[in-house]
C-alpha cells in the first residue's frame, strides 16, 4: 500500500504541485488548506506523513505540529516542513514543536520524495 | 503533464493577483497609521507565498526580489524594523516591483528595472530603518534598461519528466554537516548518537541505520551505556549510540544524506577508519537478548536490528525483568478548536459553467412563468406552484451570488496607477475609497476596468489643477480624487470625483465645434454640454498627453459602459470639480419585466422603474409645446415621452386609447411612457444584443419570449435622456 | 463532370446565391445554416439594411438584408427567399438572399482579384471565379457564370455600426 500523505498549505497552487509530483512518484495525497484545517482532516485522513506550511492563516505551521504531535495517536506519525523560511530560529522552533524534517521550498520533485521515503520508507 | 503544470501555474498567478490586493491593502493600511501586527503579518504572508510559488515555478528574478522584500517584512513583523511612513513608502515602491516582476514572470512585461527598490530594500535592512528622514529611493529611479540576465533557473529543455526545473538548493535540513568529497578507500566510521527526544518527533533512528545499510553498512557496536537505570528511563526517548562501518567507496555526501533529519542534538561523526581494520568478523551467534544484564558496555551485534522499539524493550526487559510496565507519558490532547468557525473552504469553478448554470436557471425562470400562464387561475392556486416558483427564486438569487464579487478587485489596481500617475504629472493626488466591499456580478466587475482606467487618468490628467494652479485658486495642494461604489435598488453607482477645476465648458464648446461635433450655432444646456466629452473623437487635452492621450477617449469609456446597460453621467461646478458616474445594472442576466406593446411591437419594460400605470382620460395629456407634453397626475405635471417617437416608429393611435406607464429615472425623475398595451408581467433572460451585434441606444437588450419570439428590452435611462429636439452627432444613430 | 472544376488548385467549397439577379458566393466554412425567410423583429436606431434580430436556438441574431447592404435594390420577399446564417470572426449574423443555388468547389487558382466594380464597397467583393451551372435538366451550362465571392469580414456588422452608431 503507497503511503498515504496529507499536505498542508495555504496555496492552492503549492497544493496541486505537492499533489501531481508526489502522485508521480507512487503516493497518495490528501490536501488541506491551513493549520486548522489540517488538524481535522489528520483525524480523517490518519496520513503516513504530515507535510506541512509554516505562514499559513487560522493556525500556523508550528501550532499545528504541536497539536497534532499532542495527540497520542500521531505522536509516531512523521512531520516534515516545507516552507520557504531557512532560519535556524524557525526550524529550531519546528524541532521543538515536534517536526521531524525541514525542506525549504522551492522543492525538486525527486528529491522531495527520496526525504519522504527517508522518514516514512 | 506540462499542461498541467501551466494550469496550476495559471491559478498560481491568480494567487498572485489575491496576494498582491492583500499586500496592497495592507501596505495603504500601514501607510494610513495602522501597523497593527495583523496588518503587517497579512502583507508577509501574502509576500511569502508569492515567493514560494514563484521559486516552485522557476521564476528565479520574482523569488530574488520577493525574497528580499518579505526580509524587510519579516523584520518589520518581529519589531527590529519600525514601521515608519519612510519604511512603509519604501515598501510601496518595493510592492509596485513586485507587481511588475509577477506581470514579467507572466511574460506579459519585460524583467521590471529593480536596482533602486532593491537598493532601498536593502538600506532599510541595514540601518534597521533608522534614518527615516533619508531620502530613500521612494520611486523607482528609471534606470538604464536592464538587459535582463540570465537567471539562475536552468533552461525549460532541462526540465525533468515532470516538468519541475531543477532548483539550485532543494532540500534543506536542521544541522546537516557540510558535503566533503570522499577521500581514499579506507571503510567509513559511522557514529551516531541519536538526540534523546528523536522518538517524539518521530525521527526513528532505526530507518537511518538502515539506509545506511543500504549502503553496505554493518553495525560494529551499540553502546547501551547510556541508558539510565530503569528509575529514569523514559521508554519514549533515544539512548543508544551505534557505531558502524561503511564501504569506503561510498560518498561522505550519500552518508551525510541519511542524517537529513536528525535533530540538532544528535551526535553525527563520520570518518575515516586509520586502522585498517579486519573485515567486521560477524559475530556468529549473540542474540541480542543475551546482551548481560550486569555489563553496559559495548554490545556487539551481528544481526540487523529488527525494529528499535523490540530492541528498546528488550535491553528494559534485562535491566529490570520484574518491574511493572512503565506507565505512558501523560500528554495533553489538545481538542481541535470548536467547528463553529471552520475554515472556509473555497472551490475554483470554471466561469463557463457558471454561466451556462445562469443561463438554464433563467431558462427554468422563464418556464416557470410560462407554466403559470398556461394554468387555470384555480390550478394557480394550488401550493405547488407559488413553491416551485420561490425554489426557482432562491436557486436563481443563489446562482447570482456565486458570481457576485466585491468590486474592490476591480478598485485594486487604482492606487498603483496613482502613484505611476503622481510621478508623471507631478502633481501630489490622495486617493478616498468608499464602498469597496460592493458585490457586483463578475462579469460587470472585469468590464469596467477599463473605463475606471480611463476615468481616474482622465480626472488625474484633466480633473485635477497643478500644485501651483490650486495654491493660486486657494486650495490645498494636493488633490484628491474620491472612488466609491454603492448599490441602489438593481444599479450600481461608480463614482470617480475630483476636487479639481471642473469642467472649462467654453473651451469643450469651442473644441467641439471645430471638431465638427456640433455646429457653430447649437444651443446647449451645460449637461449637453459636458456630455460631449464622451462624444467620439473629443479630447480637450492641448497637448496629447502620455497618461489621456493613449488612443482611448471618454467616447469609449461610455460605449463600454453602454455595452454593459449602464451608463455615464457627468457633474461638474467650475472650480469646485467633477464627478463621473457610471450607472451599471448590478447583474446582467435576468430582469423582472413589463411585456408592453409599441406599435404594435413587443418590448420588455424593466419592473424596477415602473411606479404605476393609467389609462389617460381625455385631456389628461397636454401638449407644452410642438414636441413636448405633460400628463396630470392628480395634480402633478409629469413629462410623457413616446417611444414609438423616438425609436421612429408608425403610431397614429390617440394617446386616450393608450395607456400611460409612469416610470422613475435615476436622472428626470418621473417620466410618463407612452404605450399601447401591456401584454403580461415576466422574468426574462437578457440577451446581450453586442454579442452578435452592436449596443443600441435605447435598448438594453433583447429577450426570448415563451413562444420564441423576440422582445426587445427598453433602456429607461436612455429612452427618458433622448430629446427629439437636439440629438448631438455621434450620440445616436 | 462532377461538382468540381477540374483543373483546381487547392479546392474550397463556397454557397452559391442569387441577389439582385447576379450570382454571390461565400465560402462554406462561414456557413452555420440556412434558414427559411422569418420575419425578424425590427430594431430601432439602426441602419436600414439591418431588417432586425431573430432567434437562432436561444442566441439573438441580425438579420441583414445583403442586397441593400451591397448597395443594391432591397429583396423583395418570395418563397425561395431564405436567410444565410453565417460566422463572421466569432459573430453570428443571418443574410438575406433572394435564393440559394449550389454548393461548388473551386480552385484558389481560379480565383480572379475583383476589378474595381462600381459597388459602393469594392472591398466586400473578395473575388471572381467562372463556374459551371447547373441547368434545370441537371446538365452543366459549359459557359457557365461568373460569381462574386463575398469578403465576408468586410461585411462585419460590428465594424460597420461602429461607423452608423
Amino acid at each position: 500500500m503507497s503511503k498515504l500523505i496529507l499536505t498542508v498549505d495555504d496555496s492552492a497552487s503549492m497544493r496541486m504541485l505537492l499533489k501531481t509530483s508526489l502522485t508521480a512518484q507512487g503516493f497518495r495525497i490528501e490536501s488541506a488548506n491551513d493549520g486548522e484545517h489540517g488538524l481535522e482532516r489528520m483525524h480523517e485522513v490518519k496520513p503516513d506523513l504530515l507535510i506541512t506550511d509554516i505562514n499559513m492563516p487560522k493556525m500556523d505551521g508550528f501550532e499545528l505540529i504541536e497539536a497534532v504531535r499532542a495527540l497520542n495517536e500521531f505522536r509516531g506519525t512523521p512531520i516534515l516542513v516545507l516552507s520557504t523560511e531557512f532560519s535556524d530560529e524557525k526550524k529550531s522552533r519546528a524541532r521543538s514543536a515536534g517536526a521531524t524534517g525541514w525542506i525549504t521550498k522551492p522543492f525538486e520533485a525527486t528529491k522531495l520524495g527520496a526525504a519522504i521515503r527517508r522518514v516514512c520508507p | 503533464m506540462s499542461d498541467e503544470l501551466d494550469e496550476i501555474q495559471a491559478i498560481f498567478f491568480e494567487e498572485c493577483a489575491e496576494g498582491l490586493t492583500t499586500a496592497e491593502q495592507g501596505l495603504s493600511a500601514m501607510q494610513g497609521g495602522d501597523v497593527s501586527a495583523e496588518v503587517i503579518a497579512g502583507v508577509f504572508r501574502a509576500v511569502h507565498s508569492i515567493k514560494g510559488g514563484a521559486g516552485a515555478f522557476g521564476h528565479a528574478d520574482l523569488t530574488a526580489f520577493a525574497h528580499k522584500f518579505e526580509n524587510v517584512l519579516d523584520e518589520v513583523r518581529g519589531g527590529k524594523i519600525p514601521p515608519s511612513p519612510g519604511v512603509v513608502k519604501v515598501m510601496l515602491s518595493a510592492f509596485d516591483i513586485l507587481t511588475d516582476h509577477v506581470e514579467s514572470a507572466k511574460g506579459l512585461a519585460p524583467r521590471p528595472a529593480d536596482e533602486a527598490a532593491l537598493a532601498a530594500l536593502e538600506q532599510v535592512l541595514a540601518n534597521k530603518g533608522a534614518d527615516d528622514g533619508a531620502p530613500v529611493a521612494s520611486a523607482p529611479a528609471p534606470a538604464a534598461p536592464v538587459v535582463a540576465e540570465a537567471p539562475a533557473a536552468p533552461a525549460a529543455e532541462e526540465a525533468d519528466e515532470y516538468g519541475f526545473l531543477p532548483m539550485a538548493v532543494s532540500l534543506d535540513d536542521f544541522d546537516a554537516p557540510a558535503e566533503a568529497p570522499a577521500a581514499a578507500d579506507a571503510a567509513w566510521i559511522v557514529t551516531f548518537k541519536p538526540s534523546r527526544a528523536a522518538l517524539a518527533n518521530a525521527g526513528e533512528p532505526l530507518l537511518i541505520i538502515r539506509e545506511l545499510e543500504t549502503l553496505g553498512a554493518e553495525i560494529v557496536a551499540v553502546d547501551t551505556g547510556t541508558v539510565p537505570s530503569l528509575r529514569d528511563l523514559d521508554p519514549e526517548d533515544a539512548y543508544f549510540t551505534w557505531t558502524l562501518r561503511v564501504p569506503g567507496e561510498v560518498t561522505e555526501g550519500d552518508i551525510n544524506d541519511c542524517f537529513d533529519f536528525v535533530a540538532p542534538d544528535s551526535v553525527v561523526e563520520v570518518r575515516r577508519d586509520e586502522t585498517p581494520a579486519p573485515a567486521a568478523a560477524p559475530v556468529a551467534e549473540a542474540p541480542a537478548a543475551d546482551t548481560g544484564a550486569d555489563e553496559f558496555g559495548f554490545v556487539p551485534v551481528s544481526a540487523p536490528i529488527e525494529d528499535f522499539a523490540a530492541e528498546m524493550q528488550r535491553v528494559v526487559e534485562t535491566i529490570a525483568a520484574a518491574s511493572p510496565p512503565v506507565g505512558s507519558v501523560e500528554t495533553p490532547a489538545i481538542a481541535p478548536k470548536a467547528g463553529g468557525d471552520a475554515a472556509q473552504q473555497t472551490i475554483r469553478v470554471d466561469l463557463g459553467k457558471l454561466d451556462l448554470l445562469l443561463n438554464l436557471v433563467g431558462e427554468l425562470v422563464i418556464r416557470n412563468s410560462i407554466l403559470a400562464d398556461r394554468l387555470s387561475p384555480a390550478d394557480r392556486q394550488r401550493v405547488e406552484l407559488p413553491e416551485l416558483a420561490r425554489l426557482t427564486r432562491q436557486i436563481q438569487d443563489n446562482v447570482m451570488s456565486l458570481r457576485a464579487q466585491p468590486i474592490k478587485q476591480a478598485f485594486s489596481r487604482v492606487p498603483r496607477m496613482l502613484r505611476d500617475l503622481s510621478v508623471e504629472t507631478g502633481k501630489t493626488i490622495n486617493l478616498e475609497t468608499y464602498g469597496e466591499t460592493t458585490e457586483v456580478d463578475k462579469g460587470v466587475i472585469e468590464k469596467i476596468g477599463d473605463p475606471l482606467t480611463h476615468m481616474i487618468r482622465n480626472a488625474a490628467d484633466h480633473g485635477l489643477e497643478s500644485a501651483e494652479e490650486r495654491i493660486a485658486a486657494g486650495k490645498d495642494p494636493a488633490g484628491t480624487i474620491k472612488l466609491s461604489a454603492e448599490q441602489r435598488g438593481a444599479r450600481i453607482f461608480v463614482r470617480v470625483q475630483d476636487n479639481g477645476r471642473g469642467i472649462n465648458r467654453e473651451r469643450v464648446k469651442a473644441k467641439a465645434i471645430e471638431k465638427g461635433i456640433i455646429s457653430p450655432d447649437a444651443v446647449l444646456s451645460n449637461e449637453e454640454i459636458d456630455q460631449l466629452i464622451c462624444a467620439p473623437g473629443f479630447s480637450t487635452a492641448e497637448t496629447i498627453s502620455n497618461i489621456s492621450g493613449r488612443g482611448v477617449g471618454m467616447d469609449v469609456v461610455r460605449s463600454n459602459v453602454e455595452a454593459l446597460g449602464g451608463r455615464v453621467e457627468i457633474h461638474s461646478v467650475p472650480g469646485e470639480g467633477t464627478t463621473f458616474t457610471m450607472i451599471l445594472p448590478l447583474t446582467l442576466a435576468i430582469l423582472d419585466g413589463m411585456i408592453v406593446r409599441l406599435a404594435g411591437q413587443r418590448f420588455v419594460l424593466p419592473l424596477a422603474h415602473v411606479l404605476e400605470t393609467v389609462q389617460p382620460e381625455a385631456g389628461q395629456v397636454k401638449r407644452t409645446s410642438p414636441d413636448s407634453e405633460v400628463i396630470d397626475m392628480r395634480g402633478e405635471y409629469v413629462p410623457v415621452k413616446r417611444a414609438t417617437e423616438i425609436f421612429g416608429l408608425n403610431d397614429d393611435r390617440a394617446v386616450e386609447d393608450s395607456l400611460v406607464v409612469i416610470v422613475e429615472s435615476e436622472a428626470h425623475g418621473k417620466v410618463g411612457l407612452v404605450v399601447d398595451t401591456i401584454d403580461d408581467r415576466r422574468e426574462v433572460v437578457i440577451k446581450s444584443l453586442d454579442q452578435n451585434l452592436h449596443p443600441i441606444r435605447g435598448l438594453g437588450g433583447a429577450t426570448i419570449l415563451g413562444d420564441g419570439s423576440i422582445a426587445l428590452i427598453l433602456d429607461i435611462e436612455a429612452l427618458v435622456a433622448s430629446t427629439n429636439r437636439y440629438t448631438p452627432k455621434g450620440m445616436a444613430a | 463532370m462532377t461538382d468540381t472544376n477540374d483543373n483546381a488548385g487547392t479546392d474550397r467549397k463556397i454557397v452559391t446565391f442569387s441577389l439582385a439577379q447576379q450570382t454571390f458566393g461565400i465560402d462554406m466554412r462561414a456557413l452555420i445554416e440556412i434558414r427559411e425567410w422569418d420575419e425578424p423583429t425590427p430594431l430601432p436606431n439602426v441602419p436600414g439594411f439591418i431588417k432586425g434580430v431573430t432567434n437562432l436556438r436561444g442566441n439573438v441574431i441580425p438579420v441583414v438584408g445583403l442586397a441593400e447592404r451591397l448597395g443594391w435594390e432591397p429583396s423583395v420577399i418570395h418563397a425561395r427567399s431564405c436567410v444565410l446564417v453565417v460566422n463572421i470572426a466569432g459573430k453570428q449574423a443571418g443574410f438575406l438572399v433572394d435564393e440559394v443555388n449550389d454548393i461548388v468547389a473551386i480552385g484558389e487558382t481560379e480565383i480572379q482579384p475583383a476589378p474595381e466594380v462600381e459597388t459602393i464597397e469594392p472591398s466586400v467583393i473578395a473575388g471572381l471565379v467562372r463556374i459551371a451551372t447547373r441547368q434545370k435538366d441537371g446538365t452543366r451550362d459549359e459557359k457557365g457564370t461568373m460569381v462574386l465571392l463575398l469578403d465576408l469580414d468586410a461585411l462585419s456588422l460590428t465594424k460597420h455600426l461602429d461607423l452608423a452608431a
